[in-house]
């Protein structure tokens, strides 16, 4: 695995969306501005498919943009691609967003209700109402539905939330201070 | 065109914003900074110009004992994902369909459940998840 902890904000957000692959096009990426695919694949040493298949994702994400462009050789036409980093911040708000948005809702069904299971894994819990209307057996494997303790899904929901709240207010510190250093 | 693999520098880049981030607002001499690391001139000024170009570092010519060399000086301090590695929200293929009283839903979702449970449990334990 790569260390990305001195990385900046674009191969940061890179790295959530997919594996050390998305890292080394990210980073060859702003190494080598305006590259084509084939160049890309010869600085991460990765195969042209894969390549592609990260730029289309980016792509489709506003992370990059691709350039058309003539190649003079060759006569026809290739993409040279462009790191949208801007983009990437907006990009960063919205997915902490987005999980905190499912963080809280889980949180909020959870302390408001009561749950029933049945032990099995794979099978689902239930709520009281439902319970009843199975009349407290489960429906996937026959087994008695009996109160489940979600006293630890709760703790880990408030944890989450809170931990990333807080990291969101560090790193608006830290571009507070870069900004300071800057002037 | 073939362009160089570059996956050693990448190393050394992280290495050298690591030394001017730790230098703080006042900065860190080039020069001081290649003595440290045993690199050549032309090769940190590669790895600099590198920085700067990512907009990571600053640097500014200065007069140094008679000698002009560079200042470099943090721009943007790494920010941190870590809270959100790994959320399964992220790459969820039906996450435009996901809503409380949804097929798929928050309240249900056993991906969340299963990433909430384990990053809680792995922070009990006292593991350290590294943004990787």
């Amino acid at each position: 695995m790569v260390n990305l902890e001195y990385e900046g904000l674009f191969v940061k957000v890179v790295a959530l969306l997919g594996d050390e692959d998305y890292v080394r096009v990210a980073r060859a990426l702003l190494n080598n501005p305006d590259a084509t695919d084939e160049e890309i694949a010869s600085a991460t040493g990765l195969k042209i498919n894969k390549v592609r298949k990260v730029l289309y994702d980016l792509f489709e994400k506003g992370l990059v943009i691709g350039i058309k462009d003539k190649d003079e050789k060759k006569g026809w036409y290739v993409y040279k691609w462009r790191v949208q980093e801007e983009n990437a911040e907006v990009f960063l708000k919205r997915i902490r967003e987005t999980i905190l948005s499912k963080l809280n809702e889980r949180l909020e069904y959870e302390k408001s209700h009561e749950f029933y299971w049945c032990g099995t894994p794979t099978c689902k819990k239930y709520t009281f109402e439902e319970a009843i209307e199975h009349f407290f057996v489960c429906p996937e494997c026959g087994n008695p539905l009996k109160q489940d303790d979600n006293s630890k899904i709760i703790s880990a929901l408030e944890w989450k939330i809170k931990q990333i709240i807080e990291e969101e207010r560090e790193n608006d510190e830290k571009m507070k201070k870069a900004t300071a250093f800057t002037q | 065109m073939k362009l160089p693999r570059n996956s050693k520098e990448d190393k050394l880049a992280s290495l050298v914003y690591k030394l001017v981030l730790e230098s703080g607002e006042k900065g860190v001499l080039q020069s001081e900074l290649w003595k440290k690391l045993n690199l050549t001139s032309r090769d940190g000024s590669r790895i600099a110009t590198r920085l700067e170009k990512r907009k990571l570092i600053k640097r500014e010519k200065v007069l140094e004992d008679g000698r002009w060399t560079y200042l470099l000086r943090p721009v943007s301090m790494p920010i941190s994902v870590k809270a959100i590695m790994r959320a399964p929200c992220i790459n969820c293929p039906f996450i435009a369909k996901c809503y409380p009283d949804g097929q798929v839903s928050p309240r249900t979702c056993t991906k969340l459940e299963r990433w909430v449970i384990s990053e809680y449990e792995s922070f009990l334990a006292g593991v350290v998840v590294d943004e990787a």
